[in-house]
């Protein structure tokens, strides 16, 4: 009888447990708007969001401990425990686009209006807007000033380049220090372009100039020495390489974004910051240009709160939420309008990417039939000219087969 | 008495813990059944249900013992490579990631599109003479309006109040509703579909915000097409996962879905020219690595073994030292060689005065790989070379001495086979390790030099793991079906390798 009794105890504290696990399951199947965030800008937003209402629900900021864990808990992630909002750079809401992992919204007129039209396109897949931009993400060239005045052309920073070389003061002129990816201004300064445009301004992906004559031309005769390898004016690599020299005060400068100042801060060295010299110092160089922002995930309207996140994409794209974002973040903002109470030093950023920017079409850069997307195709190409002295116009022909291929279906998709 | 109470704690025990499994289980089967994930909900009530079977009655004495082993066995071994084998055959890619029932969905969610006018409003919803009404103020002109059902009334100056915000919020006749705290606002807002002409309607984007929309693409399930609403175009499904044009079916609509492609990602590994060439390389460039790493650590370890296995001085210290290497975590270990590979700013270029390209250079970056390996891993074979070197019978070297065997002929015709032999299992166990030694190659080197300007895919250093992981998980766009098909290779040659191991390590059994 005690037996039996201890039985029928085990099943009641086993179903009593179950049952609690039951009861405290609908508060876990969350009635916010889970916004989801990296280390940086979770951290950043969580104090200033976290509670506020938008279409009725309270949002909710949850950091990951870095950018690779939450693009690995975004690709894991389903309906029943994705997010209504994901953080990330507005590229990435293309390629979720693509995989029906983003819902499409419309951006006021007002708001657009604020906002650069490369940064307002870099959003868009297939003509609709998926990205909100709330921060640049892109490159300019920041000088040291040890080195005087930022030089006007690249003939200029060429023959200075020589002349602090052969003094041993600077070991290299202007490094990319994020890689190939934004090597466009080095491409765009000696006269080439990866991407041409049509008369009505969408791209053109059969038009490829990364190999043309000026640019191989150009490229031979400033930045290449008598062996074929870099002079050392223009360096394409990574921070960890690119730092050592630039901290040390060895380098005249880095094109990078505003993410580098602080090392640099840190490091004692003056600056200023500018667009990379054109060669002759007439007009702009281009380069492609990142935003960072958010996008609504599929999982929103799955969860019956797509126009609660609608509402929360509204009040970030008006000058009120883009505001409450760049004073939490502390980057460059795309809206014409906060830009202009941002720091003297933020605002250098916004204004150089004002004049250089293209476009980074994510469909088209991001693509890898030809092998290699843009980033690691350029990684590769200027790693065999300027340091193994393969000939150039070998080199970009070839890179420049990949990129077409590369351009062509992503046009298509 | 005191007996019958010790048993009762423990039954107490046993209840609690079993509660506490059991309350955990049901959880996640409640999650999983939120999620519609039926048979893991199943599969879980099913382990609840048996799990207290098996401890609250005496009978299945063994199962109390298996049950929890075979439980782990099933979910972090039996079910990833079932999953992996069943992803092996799907195409599942960016761009069809979701199921079909979820991409039509969220065609049709792209579908509705923003209208060529471009028009915006401030809105506010409401109720006008009991109808769902919504207060329209237009962003570009400043027009106000008023839509109910399907009609769209403009209001003449007094006829509304404009708010704070410079939109209007109240108009005669007009009740707003707090939509914040409305339970079914969403609804609500999905309700509003107010026509304006040319096919073209205003519908909510947000709670306070609405804009003209047109419907481009709408899917005709009778079809299974999805027609272009204003052209009449009609993209046809592919039976492989898009919607396509049925004259060029390169062209496809994204997103599409998840499908089964029949062994297509096994196919094409061997048959595509795009990637058979770059898979053929690895897969040799990866034996070669095993075989290889497996040769030199085990060469290394037994010569130092048989060195510091003469009585020599300071014997205790070398072989601290000789351990050393293993002590340190191996990933730290793998940075800093990697550190001292780098061309500008490594050690070994600095202390050569030259600009090598170490990890830059396929053969360089190459041997960098096993020799870094190999310093990582000949302790462990010293250590298992020393035991069992250790383990020989003395009188088999005695012996041999006295009948004029010399030191060479005792180590090559005596120790190393007899070494060999015991430690046959363990080579192949390194063999099999390494095929896998993902960390290393991935810290070292990441599969790289890779010549991406030739259209390679592949790096020169990358061994199978790293190239399915690169498949899988780096750059924008990722093959998850290829790359487990790439892993379900791996799973069988290791699967080969072990049963060879399992029955070298039985006929030494039987041997002996």
């Amino acid at each position: 009888m005690r037996k039996r009794n201890l039985v029928a105890a085990a099943v009641l504290a086993a179903t009593s447990l179950l049952l609690s696990g039951i009861v405290a399951a609908p508060a876990t199947a969350s009635d916010k708007l889970i916004v989801w965030a990296d280390d940086e800008r979770g951290k950043q937003l969580k104090p200033v969001l976290d509670g506020k209402l938008y279409g009725g629900k309270s949002v909710e900021v949850v950091t990951f401990s870095s950018k690779t864990t939450l693009d690995a808990a975004l690709q894991a992630a389903t309906a029943s425990n994705g997010p209504d909002i994901a953080f990330t750079p507005v590229g990435e809401a293309i390629i979720a686009a693509k995989s029906g992992k983003a819902l499409p919204f419309v951006l006021s007129r007002a708001s657009a209006a604020n906002l650069p039209v490369a940064a307002v396109q870099y959003g868009q897949y297939k003509g609709r807007q998926y990205g909100l931009p709330l921060d640049i993400d892109s490159v300019a060239m920041i000088w040291n000033t040890k080195f005087g005045k930022a030089p006007k052309s690249l003939i200029e920073f060429s023959t200075r380049f020589a002349a602090a070389k052969k003094a041993k003061k600077a070991n290299y002129g202007a490094c990319t220090s994020d890689g190939g990816w934004n090597s466009v201004n080095f491409i765009s300064s000696l006269g080439g372009y990866s991407l041409g445009t049509n008369a009505n301004g969408t791209p053109n992906v059969k038009d490829v100039g990364i190999n043309n004559p000026t640019f191989i031309s150009n490229l031979k005769k400033y930045a290449l020495g008598s062996d074929g390898k870099s002079n050392g004016l223009l360096k394409v690599d990574y921070w960890e390489t690119c730092s050592v020299d630039w901290l040390a005060g060895k380098a005249m400068a880095i094109v990078t974004g505003s993410w580098r100042i602080p090392a640099t801060d840190a490091a004692k060295i003056k600056y200023t910051v500018q667009p990379f010299p054109t060669l002759n110092g007439t007009g702009n160089v281009k380069a492609v240009a990142g935003w960072g922002g958010a996008y609504i995930t599929s999982y929103a309207k799955a969860n019956g709160k797509e126009n609660a996140a609608k509402a929360f994409m509204n009040f970030m794209a008006s000058p009120a939420g883009s505001t409450l974002y760049a004073a939490t973040v502390q980057r460059p903002s795309p809206n014409s309008k906060v830009a202009a109470n941002q720091s003297k030093l933020l605002k250098s950023f916004a204004q150089s990417m004002a004049k250089t920017s293209v476009p980074f079409y994510a469909s088209l850069y991001n693509n890898n039939a030809g092998g290699a997307a843009w980033g690691p195709l350029m990684d590769d190409a200027w790693k065999k000219v300027l340091v193994q002295g393969q000939n150039p116009k070998t080199v970009f022909d070839k890179a420049a087969v990949v990129l077409k291929k590369n351009f062509a279906a992503g046009a298509k998709e | 008495m005191k007996s019958l109470g010790t048993r009762n704690t423990w039954l107490l025990v046993k209840i609690l813990l079993l509660g506490i499994f059991s309350s955990v289980l049901g959880f996640m089967a409640f999650m999983a059944l939120l999620a519609d994930e039926w048979l893991i909900c199943l599969v879980l009530i099913a382990v609840i249900i048996l799990g207290n079977y098996i401890y609250l009655s005496k009978k299945p004495v063994a199962a109390k013992f298996f049950y929890p082993g075979t439980i782990f066995l099933v979910i972090f071994l039996v079910v990833p490579i079932g999953y992996t084998g069943f992803m092996s055959t799907q195409l599942f890619k960016t761009g069809n990631l979701i199921s079909k029932e979820e991409a039509v969905t969220q065609l049709n969610a792209v579908g509705l599109a923003p209208a060529e006018s471009g028009v915006t409003y401030d809105m506010v919803v409401g109720r006008y003479e009991g109808n769902l009404a919504v207060l329209l103020t237009n962003q570009l002109d400043g027009t106000v309006s008023l839509g109910i059902r399907n009609e769209l009334r403009t209001l003449i100056e007094g006829e509304y109040e404009l708010g704070d915000l410079g939109y209007a919020q109240t108009a005669d006749g007009f009740m707003s509703i707090d939509l914040a705290s409305e339970p079914n606002a969403e609804q609500i807002l999905s309700q509003i579909k107010i026509p304006v002409g040319n096919d073209v309607f205003i519908a909510s984007q947000g709670f306070d915000f609405a804009a003209e929309m047109i419907e481009t693409y709408r899917y005709d399930p009778a079809t299974n097409t999805l027609v272009d609403i204003s052209t009449g175009f009609v993209w046809v499904d592919n039976g492989a996962g898009n919607f396509v044009n049925p004259d060029d079916p390169e062209e496809k609509l994204f997103p599409g879905w998840r499908a089964q492609n029949s062994g297509q990602n096994y196919l094409a590994l061997f048959l595509d020219p795009r990637l058979n060439g770059p898979f053929l390389s690895v897969f040799i460039w990866t034996i070669c690595f095993s075989i290889l790493t497996m040769i030199t650590m085990f060469g290394l370890g037994f010569l130092v073994a048989v060195v510091l296995d003469k009585k020599i001085r300071a014997r205790n210290l070398y072989r601290a030292i000789m351990i050393l290497p293993y002590a340190i975590p191996s990933f730290m270990s793998t940075l800093v060689w990697a550190g001292m590979f780098n061309r500008e700013i490594g050690v070994f270029n600095a202390l050569l005065g030259a600009e090598i390209d170490w990890l830059n250079d396929p053969w360089l970056a190459r041997g960098a790989l096993l020799l870094v390996n190999l310093w990582l891993g000949f302790p462990y074979f010293y250590l298992v070379t020393t035991g069992a070197l250790q383990a020989l019978p003395g009188e088999l070297e005695e012996a041999a001495v006295i009948d004029g065997a010399s030191s060479s002929q005792i180590f090559w015709r005596i120790k190393l086979p007899l070494v060999l032999e015991i430690l046959a299992p363990l080579l192949i166990a390194s063999l099999a390790f390494n095929f896998n030694n993902f960390n290393l190659v991935y810290l070292l080197t990441r599969g790289g030099p890779t010549d991406s300007v030739d259209g390679e895919l592949a790096g020169a250093t990358d061994i199978l793991i790293t190239y399915a992981y690169k498949t899988a998980f780096s750059g924008a766009e990722q093959d998850f079906g290829l790359a487990s098909a790439i892993s379900v290779i791996i799973f069988l040659i290791i699967g080969a390798l072990s049963l060879w191991s399992l029955r070298q390590s039985k006929t030494l059994e039987e041997q002996r």
